[in-house]
């Protein structure tokens, strides 16, 4: 270390034309970042709820991103021209690109069954502007009469109505958004007219987190600059720091670029952090400032302080960058990749401290360096301050630790009281647009967050009476819930057409008998548009969907329509029924929870980590724990406030809590490190001589770091956005709480239990090393929690298959054969027989699971059970659709997991006829395919295709395969030489379908020229059995899950 | 010819062996406790002899090198709820040309899981690198006199007692093992062995002298991963022992006595595995820090070297792989080194250059696999060529044949001191 300080002191251009260079080579990157904000993409895609979500959505032909258009009048939205306006704005809306137009749902475009006379029509309520005010009043009465439209097309009290606008699949929120401002301007209807709906939350929380960012983290910044200047009224000082802060932020946000990692919301974050972690080398001019003033020559000033300061600053450093890396621990990627990046950024500022710092100084102008330095003395003020407090800390020791000792129980009755809750509409100042958009719309309507319980049972229950029963019954119970809006489900369309039917409201019951209500059901859904039924049931009459809108985005609403459906099962139990939350107001709850506690449990890693690493250190179990308690108690005292004062424990907190990690300990390990340092020097006086000197003299470095950070930060306070707000009052308050906690706690610590400092205690690296396995093994449930299993059950909706090219079909068949469910887990069995019967017998087990951009990408672990020899045997493969696989081999006899070349796809998989690209799906572009007619094969009904190979490198000149139409699975496939001879042929034999997808669970290869044939046979199949991403890597494939892999 | 008669004398053992396998083969293989644990038993027996074609032999030794009947039983026993499980592999042996019957406990150990933590405590065989066949990082122990006598493979492995602890956020993993107990390389003896240089024959061989196992003697190795998707990195850190004994003289003018003692050693390195140019491209550097002999004065101990390799594997037709590889030697202080060896003693260049090359064949829907290694000593000119064939009669009983064949202009070099030792091995295996 000292070398490399030298080294920096006598070559400073040569030290800071390297730092440059790298910064430049790194920077470079940067243009090449890619944003996400979306915050919900923090969540895997292929998280669970995510895979349950989009099943439900499926099914029920739900478009998930729904933005709410609220139109607001205080005269009513019901008059002539109001009516002919809201008519207007709904057909320019639904105009609007991107906005799916034949399911925006609004009084104008949702169907009502009505009697005219013995004549029943089927048409929206407002199907054309009224005339005059006796149609507009028609109008009205029409609505009022649906309930299903009370509260959720338009308010009871006529006031308001709203436009339901779903956005196509991965269309831009935002764009979409300014569209729909777009469409309203143009028909500039004088109401009111608000945007709310989770895009327009999501979209917005993007913008302002950057916006934010882009004005608060300069003038953090610059307030920093102005504070450093005060203290130490030296530019090159300053300079240094700003410089190091800086320059780690190219250097961590550079990597992250260069290694192609997406920037999620959170790692825009890390430049925050990063300047509040260069703070740290303060220390080193705070010790500089006392050396230069004692009239040491400057450079081996440089070289002094950082002798005495380095250790501190190393190891407090590395604490920072252990305790940020073991948010590594998280199973979001977001945070894993924010907490790997501040720990590479923070290893930055450590190299930087002992490199650029030097050499920055050392180039510094002597005269002006010292008289810098002369002015860095501290002022008298700040001495007799501190020489007060060391003297008090000193003297009252017994007072203080008591006093703390009844802080820490008061924060702890605090922390018993902490809500964990997540709104995100709350994290926007109260008379934003956003809130109050959603304000508003809460009032009159019923509710801008959606939600669904979806029953399911068994087929045909939802076209009997007590299935309809049982979802009027659960209906009436959810609607009870005090922040429940409105409850729609299957039961009140019936009832509703029930009334339309049968003229009058007498008749809005459940019909009791089937026939009637099969009838009611034929005539909504033979309406225009059959999703309005589709919305609420599937085809089989198995599954209903129950819409349930709630007044707010707490998601402990959710939580309690989960609890309340549950509990509604229980008393009213109905034979095979079981329920399933699903929807955005479902998806948030669960990112809440996963995020939250997800974040949570990676601090208490973090914890861990650092506690683990202070005991190191000190080689002392006292002494690390000592050291460990400022953190410990900010951390704690902050939390016991949040209870107090009852602010909900959300995102943001949970995420600066891992602050904490980063700050709360530096002062700690800086007290500790120059105290004990102090006390093996030879004139050190007596222990509370020692205490006091650390309390003045590095004190006045512990200080200056606080404020200096203090200053900085307060100034988010001002910010409109919450997150933000919280940002800078964490910040200050860490800062504050964990300087004092050093500088009074540990200095009464030690005072009550000096024995710790005496010789070393017992060397406890074992105890220690035990103590931390323990703690790991204690908290490792919470982070290992496992993937939930996700519901099952999808109907496999075909489109009209008549239209299809081969291309398409073809594109359909590789989705059904090898990307069905987002994971699987197989048992394979193949049967190797040549031709004169004799037989081998290979068994494994295969997990795969489609991940990438669309799951286009895959991966296969593959385990082998069968034959003996090769046992334990695994194969793990990465598949890209257009480039050459990666794959690794794992050999259990030697313990040794190799690549291996994957050039040839048509090389054949263990010694089977069928390929690796049997196995696991030709590259699509490398065909080009005729659908050459369509004709029945047995008994199912096939498109044929001729497919020939564009490239080389293939054993055929080209194959004809039949595609069952209904399942779009392979039923036979032929392959032909250039002569037109047949080589092979496959056939699938058998197919069942597995969790509602149709699966070949036996297929063959026949090689036509040996007669060798191979026969697969596929048990127990399971689709989305929650197989994690991590599972398909070097650590899985040396020790494959036993959970899995058992046969 | 009486080595070749003793070593097909002495079925009795080997039928033991194989009673006790089929026996608890029959009774159930694989079976399912009620509580949901899971056991399974498997294993194999082997008959494996090799024969020296040179016609020269070790004293009171015949043309059979090794003639050796074993029995595998491998169980392993996984727990219920959490995730961890044991696995015993123990080999009964009786190998017929020394008369020596035994066991062999191969592996014991116990495998636990628990969030990013992987833990494997007891006998276990360590192995990393990218290198085939040439181990630049991998400095576990090896047990060369099998490899050379053919063997299979997994014999090249001696087994370690070591807690190996890995820390996975993926797409980094870091590995850490402690090995209390340091454990020797198999060295070829001389009772199957004949050494074209040695310069010690005559003397009294002491008991090795292994590391007394301790805190301070406890071996440590490091691997930090990072894996790209088709890139593979990683940096490796090993602290311990070298493992091949340095064969010490009481006397270094006039000896009586040799004593064979375990020097120091760190290594550091680093490796890269990518797709490249259709295949596999290998890279791969260590350098061994000779913490006893810094300054390579010490002619008793080895030398500080920096040894790396490149590699390219490629399956060049289908079931036709290609392998080659590079691999440099590079000797530190060798002037220092030079001066140091006493006259007479072989001496190693600065730079000593290897080459390997292997080719694969698979034939039969992979139930004949053909393949032949060659290690070319580029500098040392010297050779080792190991042609190979393996047939797969059924999913259980495999027959292999194959030949090490060495030769070498000098008869110290590293396969030229094994010139004597060409051999044709054979073995049948019987997995269940």
């Amino acid at each position: 270390m000292k070398r490399i300080v030298t080294f920096s002191v006598d070559h400073p251009w040569l030290t800071i034309g390297l730092v440059s260079l790298l910064t430049l080579l790194l920077g470079s990157f940067l243009p090449r970042i890619q944003l996400d904000t979306d915050p919900k993409n923090m969540l895997e895609k292929s998280a669970p709820v995510r895979i349950a979500n989009e099943r439900v959505e499926q099914e029920f032909a739900l478009l998930p991103v729904t933005i709410v258009v609220g139109v607001v009048s205080e005269s009513g939205i019901f008059g002539k021209d109001a009516l002919g306006r809201f008519l207007a704005l709904t057909t320019a809306i639904s105009a609007v690109e991107g906005v799916v137009a034949r399911d925006v749902v609004s009084l104008a475009t949702t169907n009502n069954a009505v009697l005219h006379g013995d004549d029943l029509q089927i048409r929206p309520v407002l199907r054309r502007a009224p005339a005059s005010d006796e149609e507009a009043s028609a109008v009205r009465a029409e609505a009022l009469a649906n309930p299903t439209f009370v509260g959720r097309l338009f308010s009871a009290d006529g006031r308001a109505a709203a436009i339901y606008v779903p956005l196509e699949a991965g269309a831009d929120a935002a764009a979409i958004a300014d569209g729909i401002r777009g469409a309203i301007a143009k028909v500039g209807p004088p109401e009111h007219v608000y945007l709310a709906g989770d895009p327009i939350v999501s979209e917005t929380i993007a913008v302002e987190v950057f916006r934010q960012l882009a004005i608060f983290s300069p003038l953090a910044g610059l307030f920093m600059i102005v504070a450093l200047s005060l203290i130490f009224r030296n530019v090159r000082m300053v300079v240094a720091v700003m410089g190091i802060s800086v320059i780690s932020t190219v250097w961590a946000m550079g990597l992250h670029v260069a290694l192609g990692l997406t920037v999620h919301l959170m790692s825009a974050m890390i430049p925050v952090f990063l300047m509040a972690i260069a703070t740290d080398s303060v220390h080193i001019f705070n010790e500089l400032g006392f050396r230069l003033r004692n009239g040491t020559p400057k450079r081996q000033a440089i070289v002094d302080s950082l002798a005495v300061v380095g250790r501190p600053v190393i190891f407090s450093d590395l604490t920072t960058a252990a305790g940020f890396a073991a948010l590594a621990s998280s199973t979001f990627p977001a945070i894993r990749l924010f907490g790997i990046f501040v720990a590479v950024g923070t290893v930055a500022i450590l190299i930087l401290s002992f490199t650029l710092v030097p050499a920055l100084l050392s180039v510094a102008d002597e005269k002006r360096l010292g008289g810098g330095a002369e002015r860095a003395e501290p002022s008298r003020l700040s001495s007799r301050l501190l020489a007060a407090l060391g003297r008090f800390a000193v003297a009252r020791s017994g007072v203080i630790a008591l006093v703390g000792l009844v802080l820490f129980a008061a924060a702890g009755a605090g922390m018993s009281r902490i809500r964990i809750n997540n709104n995100m509409v709350d994290w926007f100042g109260a008379s934003s647009e956003v809130r109050t958009a959603d304000r508003t719309l809460n009032e009159h309507l019923a509710g801008t967050s959606l939600g669904y319980v979806v029953v399911r049972g068994p087929d045909g229950i939802f076209s009997q009476p007590e299935g309809l029963r049982f979802l009027e019954g659960l209906g009436a119970r959810l609607a009870n819930e005090p922040r429940v809006g409105k409850v729609v489900s299957l039961a009140d369309v019936v009832k509703q057409s029930s009334v339309a039917v049968r003229g009058g409201e007498s008749f809005r019951e459940i019909p009791d008998s089937r026939e009637t209500i099969a009838q009611l059901l034929l005539l909504v859904g033979s309406g225009s548009r059959p999703q309005d039924l589709d919305n609420f049931i599937d085809y089989r009459a198995a599954n209903a969907n129950v819409y349930v809108q709630l007044e707010t985005w707490d998601v402990d609403a959710f939580q309690r329509v989960i609890a309340s459906s549950q509990e509604y099962l229980a008393q009213h139990p109905l034979e095979g029924v079981r329920l399933q939350p699903a929807g955005m107001a479902y998806f948030n709850l669960i990112w809440n929870d996963e995020m939250l506690v997800g974040m949570v449990s990676s601090f208490a890693w973090g914890l861990v980590f650092v506690l683990v690493l202070l005991m190191w250190e000190y080689r002392s179990l006292t002494i690390g724990v000592f050291a460990f308690l400022p953190l410990f108690l900010t951390t704690f005292f902050i939390y016991g406030v949040l209870g107090i004062i009852g602010k909900d424990f959300d995102m943001p907190i949970s995420v600066l809590s891992t602050l904490t990690l980063g700050l709360a300990d530096d002062f700690a390990i800086h007290f500790v490190s120059r105290l004990k340092g102090r006390l093996a020097e030879a004139n050190s006086g007596t222990l509370d001589d020692a205490l006091r000197w650390t309390i003045e003299r590095p004190g006045l470095g512990i200080v200056r770091n606080a404020v200096v950070f203090s200053a900085a930060f307060v100034v988010m306070v001002f910010a409109g956005f919450s997150p933000y707000v919280t940002v800078g009052v964490l910040m200050a308050s860490i800062m504050l709480l964990s300087s004092l906690a050093t500088l009074l706690f540990l200095p009464a610590l030690f005072r009550l239990f000096p024995q710790v400092l005496g010789p070393r205690e017992r060397t406890l690296a074992l105890v220690g090393a035990s103590v931390s396995c323990l703690l790991w093994i204690w908290l490792a449930p919470a982070t290992a929690r496992a993937d939930s299993t996700a519901e099952a059950s999808v109907s496999q909706r075909m489109g009209d298959s008549q239209r299809m090219d081969a291309d398409e079909i073809v594109r359909r068949e590789y989705l059904a054969y090898y990307y069905p469910g987002t994971d699987l887990r197989a048992n394979v069995t193949m049967r190797l027989i040549t031709k004169g019967g004799e037989q081998r017998e290979r068994r494994l087990t295969m997990l795969r699971r489609n991940v990438g951009a669309g799951g286009a990408d895959q991966r296969y672990l593959i385990f082998f059970q069968k034959p003996d020899d090769v046992r334990r045997t695994s194969f793990l493969v990465w598949k890209y659709p257009n480039r050459d696989d990666d794959r690794w081999l794992f050999m259990p006899a030697v313990e040794l997991v190799r690549r291996i070349a994957a050039s040839d796809e048509r090389s054949s998989f263990v010694g089977s006829d069928f390929t690796y690209e049997d196995i696991s799906g030709r590259d699509l572009s490398s065909d080009t395919r005729t659908l050459l007619r369509k004709e029945k094969l047995g008994e199912w009904e096939c498109f044929v295709i001729e497919s020939k190979p564009t490239g080389d490198g293939t054993d055929y000149a080209r194959r004809v395969t039949w595609i069952d139409a209904q399942t779009f699975l392979p039923r036979k496939e032929e392959y032909y030489d250039q002569r037109g001879r047949p080589l092979k042929v496959f056939s699938g034999d058998e197919i069942s379908v597995v969790e509602g997808m149709p699966t070949l669970t036996r297929r063959s290869m026949k090689d036509l020229t040996t007669g060798h044939t191979t026969i697969v046979e596929m048990t127990e199949v399971d689709y989305d059995v929650g197989v994690s991403e991590d599972v398909f890597s070097e650590r899985y494939l040396r020790r494959p899950p036993p959970q899995w892999i058992r046969e | 010819v009486s080595g070749a008669s003793r070593g097909l004398r002495r079925p009795g053992a080997c039928l033991a062996g194989t009673l006790t396998a089929l026996a608890a083969y029959s009774a159930d293989s694989r079976a399912r406790a009620e509580d949901g644990a899971n056991y399974a038993l498997h294993g194999f027996i082997l008959v494996d002899v090799s024969f020296r074609v040179s016609g020269e032999n070790p004293p009171g030794f015949g043309d059979v090198a090794f003639a050796e009947e074993r029995a595998r039983l491998e169980a392993t026993l996984e727990a219920a709820d959490v995730d961890a499980a044991a696995r015993f592999k123990l080999d009964g042996f009786n190998d017929s040309l020394v008369n020596r019957s035994g066991v062999e406990l191969r592996e014991a150990y116990i495998d636990y899981r628990v969030g990013p933590f992987d833990f494997r405590l007891g006998r276990q065989i360590l192995s990393w690198g990218v290198g085939d066949l040439q181990f630049v990082n991998d400095v576990f122990p090896k047990d060369y006199a099998a490899f050379f006598l053919g063997r299979p493979i997994e014999y090249l492995k001696v087994p370690n007692d070591a807690l190996r602890t890995t820390l996975t956020f993926e797409p980094v993993a870091v590995d850490l093992v402690a090995i209390p107990f340091v454990t020797p390389d198999g060295v070829p003896g001389r009772d199957r062995f004949v050494y074209g240089f040695d310069p010690f024959s005559s003397l009294a061989a002491q008991p090795p002298s292994l590391p007394e196992p301790s805190w301070q003697n406890t071996e440590l190795a490091g691997r930090l991963r990072l894996s790209v998707g088709e890139t593979d990195f990683a940096l490796y850190a090993f602290r311990g022992f070298f493992h091949t004994p340095s064969l010490v003289p009481d006397d270094p003018l006039a000896p009586t006595a040799i004593s064979a003692l375990f020097p120091a050693l760190d290594v550091y390195g680093a490796s890269v595995q990518r797709n490249l140019l259709g295949g596999v491209v290998s890279a791969e550097a260590g350098y061994y820090h000779s913490r006893d002999n810094a300054s390579s004065e010490d002619p008793t101990r080895p030398p500080s070297r920096a040894k790396w390799l490149v590699g390219y594997q490629s399956e060049v037709a289908t079931d036709l792989t290609l392998g080659a590889q590079y691999i440099g030697q590079w000797t530190r202080h060798h002037s220092a080194y030079r001066a140091s060896l006493p006259p007479g003693a072989p001496v190693l260049d600065a730079y000593v250059q290897t080459a390997t090359v292997r080719l694969t064949l698979l034939l039969f829907h992979q139930t004949l696999r053909l393949s032949a290694f060659v290690f070319a000593g580029i500098s040392e000119r010297d050779l080792l060529a190991i042609p190979e064939a393996e047939y797969q009669v059924s999913d259980r009983l495999s027959l292999v044949l194959g030949a090490n064949l060495f030769a070498g202009e000098h008869p110290d070099t590293t396969f030229g001191v094994f010139r004597s030792n060409s051999n044709v091995y054979t073995w049948a295996r019987f997995s269940f």
